[in-house]
């Protein structure tokens, strides 16, 4: 036996499990996609693609993915730098607080979030008393709240991110700024900022990836909610044979389609990151 | 060291940490607070202290159920994305195979795919080809999105270990078997443990996945928690969401003692 031999079979059983629960699968959603009664159709994917519904749907996934990542990016930064500048007791209770959203079901998540912003919830109730809104006015099942519970819930990749690349940055560069005249914000803005934009890249591609999943899982949950019977829609378009199989099981009416495009795409975000997380600090520019 | 950070500018990230803690945990905040209300009825700030709903939910069969699937589905994805993450993080940190970019790659792979897809492609692909679904069949899909997690604090741990340890084994004669056991493995544990401690909470706290992979008798926590959200909420449920954030708590601060939780940031 020879090393190769060691890390192959080391490998092995993760590999079979990979194919047989997980490329086997999408692999399948794959060429359903584009089978139709005869023979191998591009349709599902023209139908989709003309379908002004799904399009509108597809565009608001990638501009609220948009907003997500920005948002997490302008609260990530400057946390992380915080975090990076605190003692190692208050930064590890940062992290937990950071991390806890992630962490914890989302059912649990969406609970919370449902007695806040629900039409009876804390917030519209808040902000009915105090006569800024109408009486018919709630937050839950809108975009704004699809934003807030995904960036709680994408903040921690990319507070990370960030941190991973401030911690490496030479505390020295900072103070020579400052010794040369340069005010706090100075130096943050021409050095701190600069050095840690490899952080920022790195957690903004692998957010906008996360979100656009996540949003999607958002979007078909309140699908769901809202029209429990009649929830005709994810976004992901569906021919007819999987169908079936999902009404029987779930109760859900799915129609799926272009996954694969979906995953496609967004392995390019993963193979940047893992080849900039693997060489540990990000290369700098 | 030039310290002179502005006061203001002190009083601003101190507001600005404030304001950012309680948006993101003010939810959880509530889910507790509702649960120790007296109340009939979901409703925040509480009215009264009880703990009667922790008591309702701890004699429930229906949540005693879900809650003991969960945990047996939970320590079967434990056990699996450990034993099965951590042989391929070793195989992967060793770089001797041609394609281990893309293996690295493959392993993380599930991290990005929409749960919801994978789910529907899961069932589709189960029910053609083994049948109906079982809490087996569950553990694997959630060992297929726990094994990122396992092989990333592994190869976390192992890109800080000493290679020559290995060599000096190999010099003084152990064999494949024995340095693997005896030396690599020892030098993973923090990270296999992390890994092991976070596919638990992954399996634990899945919903996607359980709720379209669920059968008859197989409802995980969670998706009791769904239910009965959909159908009769009711304090119980902020109950049960409270016992899971504690765990959630818990969990955190263990897998902290373990690898410290910074370190998968520069990992």
């Amino acid at each position: 036996m020879n090393d190769r031999t060691e890390s192959l079979l080391l490998a092995l059983p993760g590999l079979l499990l990979l194919v047989l629960a997980f490329f086997l699968p999408i692999g399948q959603m794959l060429v359903l996609s584009i089978s139709g009664p005869d023979g191998p159709t591009l349709s599902h994917f023209a139908r989709f693609l003309s379908d002004p519904f799904y399009l509108g749907i597809l565009w608001r996934t990638v501009r609220l993915s948009l907003l997500i990542t920005v948002i997490c990016a302008l609260i990530g930064f400057p946390l992380a730098y915080i975090m990076a500048r605190v003692g190692p007791r208050l930064r590890l209770w940062l992290v937990v607080m950071v991390i806890l959203p992630l962490m914890t079901s989302v059912v649990v998540r969406t609970f919370g979030w449902m007695v806040l912003l629900s039409r009876s919830g804390l917030i519209p109730e808040l902000l009915r008393d105090m006569g800024l809104v109408g009486r018919s006015f709630a937050l839950m099942q809108t975009e704004a709240a699809i934003v807030i519970g995904m960036v709680q819930v994408l903040l921690p990749f990319m507070t990370l991110s960030i941190l991973g690349v401030i911690t490496r940055i030479d505390g020295r560069l900072e103070e020579a700024a400052r010794t040369m005249g340069c005010s706090f914000l100075q130096s943050f803005r021409t050095v701190v900022l600069p050095l840690s934009l490899p952080g920022i890249v790195a957690g903004s591609l692998l957010c906008f990836t996360l979100s656009t999943s996540l949003v999607c899982d958002a979007q078909s949950a309140r699908r769901h909610a809202n029209t429990s019977v009649g929830g005709i829609d994810l976004q992901i378009g569906y021919p007819n044979a999987g169908l079936a199989v999902c009404c029987s099981t779930g109760g859900h009416i799915i129609r799926w389609h272009p996954a694969g495009t979906g995953a496609l795409y967004q392995d390019d975000g993963l193979q940047q990151w893992l080849s900039q997380s693997r060489h540990g600090c990000v290369r700098l520019p | 060291m030039v310290k002179s950070v502005p006061t203001w500018l002190r009083a601003a990230a101190v507001i600005f940490v404030l304001v950012t803690a309680l948006i993101l945990l003010t939810p959880l905040f509530v889910v507790i607070g509702v649960s120790v209300s007296q109340s009939q009825f979901i409703a925040f700030p509480p009215n009264g202290l009880s703990l009667r709903w922790y008591q309702q939910v701890l004699s429930s069969n229906a949540y005693l159920g879900a809650g003991w699937i969960s945990l047996q589905v939970a320590v079967m994805v434990t056990v699996f994305a450990t034993l099965i993450g951590g042989a391929a993080a070793i195989a992967i940190h060793r770089r001797q195979l041609m394609f281990s970019d893309l293996l690295a790659t493959a392993f993380l792979s599930p991290l990005v795919l929409p749960t919801i897809i994978y789910a529907i492609g899961m069932l589709m692909f189960w029910s053609a080809v083994f049948g109906p679904v079982s809490p087996f069949t569950l553990a694997l899909s959630h060992t297929i999105i726990a094994l990122p997690y396992v092989v990333r604090t592994t190869l976390a741990v192992l890109a800080e270990s000493d290679p020559f340890l290995e060599e000096a084994a190999r010099t003084m004669g152990a064999s494949r078997v024995q340095r693997l056991w005896f030396v690599v493995v020892p030098q993973c544990i923090p990270g296999l443990a992390a890994g092991a401690f976070f596919a638990f909470n992954i399996s634990f706290d899945e919903a996607v996945l359980s709720l379209f992979l669920r059968g008859p008798t197989l409802t995980t926590l969670p998706v009791q928690i769904y239910g009965q959200l959909e159908f009769s909420p009711d304090p119980s449920v902020a109950a049960v969401s409270s016992i899971m954030i504690a765990l959630t708590i818990m969990l955190i601060f263990v897998i902290d003692r373990m690898l410290g939780l910074t370190r998968f940031a520069s990992a």
